[in-house]
């Protein structure tokens, strides 16, 4: 009777620490559902797993990191089915971290006049561009930029390497500076490509093309 | 450390994964290399217009409802109750073990009767709101579902109908709460019953087995008790005892108020809470 009190203190414990990580939760829900409904749907199924197994986490490590990863994998398991999204890491993944710090990528960002387009760009357009990622590289992009965990607690949250998370954290923010860019070349805000150069070639693209002349 | 070795520390160094160290030896290659200076600049620029634009704790970020945050504690407390009840579950079959060994293990209480009939009758009477309204029996009991551990009969009773149902307590017991809407003889508007089942494995609960039952009487209400088996039935409402009489027996043919013969009412012992002696 004794455990069964104890057992009803940290559940209730546990209900104050989830709610207030409730904020982050959903808006990480948003970003992988795309829309409200999907993204409750998603933090309550998260919370009733995380309460049903709150005697499995492991007291004084990172509540935050644990709760993303239930959230993680639910995702993966549950609706990521429904979505239905076409994974572009699979063969990009192969290759080293080296082959993928293409040296011509970041030059040719740093190189461009306009570079300080994005400073111009509205929250709907990051946002757009960071739902517009596949979604491996949309979940690294979330949990490093968006909710600031460190590489290794996305590597524990995603259960991966290390190496894996900064090549997908490196894929995902060009491909968002690329997707940007387009945005901005589409609201005039930056010149159009063709006057751009080189380094305007889609990151895909150019990584495919050294890859085919390798 | 050259141009090519900073391409690969670039975003492990702007995102503060590297020691004294390394910092120290990325930080030497930029003051001399002015085209890699303009790089982490720019990528450093890029990663903040990121974070202010999209991060959920601006201004502008979404948040969780109010809605789901309802939810969220209402699933915590349906989580809490099953495990509730799941765990007296397990203290009883270790009872059951204790007693079976033959030893010393006596049972600490007599059935007694007096308090769950006050409490159901004060739960009643608070009239909380209903979580599931105007269904028919069937999706109540479906509505139940795995909630409690034990399976809710919904049991049809004659002149009433079922005006929807909500998980409860009597005392420390988990307890599914139907409410019906009766017509009575002595009213020309429907009177509120509240039928509380609820699993008593332990047998802590006196109540005599169904087709008998007991009518209690406390704060103006009557409250009829009954079970079968290890589920413990309790009727509360204000209708006169041949009202709840005809109700009850008229459910014949319908679980669980099975009849020996449906011509015969079943026996109604009236004990006023009054004159029992206090349990």
């Amino acid at each position: 009777m004794l455990d069964f009190r104890q057992n009803n203190r940290i559940k209730t414990e546990f209900e104050e620490l989830a709610l207030s990580h409730l904020d982050p939760l959903y808006s990480a829900a948003l970003r992988l559902t795309k829309n409200e409904r999907d993204a409750e749907d998603l933090v309550q199924d998260t919370c009733m797993r995380a309460y049903r197994f709150f005697d499995k986490f492991e007291r004084g490590t990172n509540i935050k990191a644990w709760l993303f990863k239930i959230l993680t994998n639910t995702f993966i398991n549950r609706y990521r089915r429904k979505v239905k999204e076409r994974s572009v890491v699979e063969g990009v993944e192969r290759e080293s971290v080296h082959d993928q710090f293409v040296s011509r990528d970041a030059t040719d960002f740093a190189a461009n006049p306009e570079q300080y387009f994005f400073d111009r760009l509205l929250s709907d357009d990051v946002l757009r561009a960071i739902d517009a990622l596949p979604i491996d590289f949309r979940l690294v992009v979330i949990l490093a930029d968006l909710q600031e965990f460190s590489y290794k607690e996305i590597a524990e949250i995603l259960e991966c390497p290390v190496g894996t998370v900064m090549s997908r954290l490196f894929r995902g923010r060009k491909l968002l500076q690329k997707t940007l860019r387009e945005y901005a070349e589409g609201q005039g805000v930056l010149s159009k490509s063709a006057e751009g150069g080189p380094g305007q070639v889609s990151q895909l693209e150019e990584f495919r093309r050294r890859k085919k002349s390798a | 450390m050259d141009c090519s070795d900073l391409q690969h520390a670039l975003y492990p160094f702007l995102d503060g994964e590297y020691g004294p160290e390394e910092r120290v030896e990325i930080e030497g290659h930029l003051a001399n290399c002015p085209s890699c200076a303009r790089l982490v600049h720019l990528e450093s620029k890029f990663r903040d217009v990121v974070r202010a634009k999209a991060s959920p704790s601006r201004p502008s970020g979404p948040k969780a409802s109010s809605g789901l945050k309802r939810r969220l504690v209402a699933s915590f407390r349906r989580e809490k109750l099953r495990r509730t009840q799941k765990q007296l579950l397990r203290v009883s079959a270790v009872a059951a073990v204790a007693l079976a060994a033959g030893g010393t293990y006596a049972l600490s209480r007599a059935p007694s009767r007096g308090p769950y009939v006050e409490d159901a009758t004060l739960r009643h009477a608070r009239g909380l709101p209903l979580e599931i309204k105007d269904a028919p029996p069937e999706q109540v009991e479906a509505w139940f579902g795995d909630k409690l551990d034990h399976r809710v009969p919904v049991p049809r009773l004659n002149n009433a109908t079922v005006a929807g149902a909500r998980l409860s307590n009597v005392k420390d017991l988990p307890a599914a709460y139907i409410r019906y809407e009766a017509s009575s003889t002595r009213s020309p508007s429907p009177r509120r019953v509240g039928l509380f089942v609820y699993g008593d494995a332990e047998r802590v609960v006196d109540a005599p087995a169904f087709p008998s039952m007991d009518l209690e009487q406390h704060r103006g209400y009557n409250v009829a008790i009954w079970r079968e088996g290890e589920i413990v039935y309790q009727l509360v409402c204000d209708l006169q005892e041949d009202d709840i009489r005809r109700m009850v027996a008229a459910g014949s043919g319908e679980l669980p108020l099975r009849l020996p013969s449906p011509s015969r009412p079943p026996e109604l012992n009236v004990q006023p809470a009054a004159h029992r002696p206090g349990p």
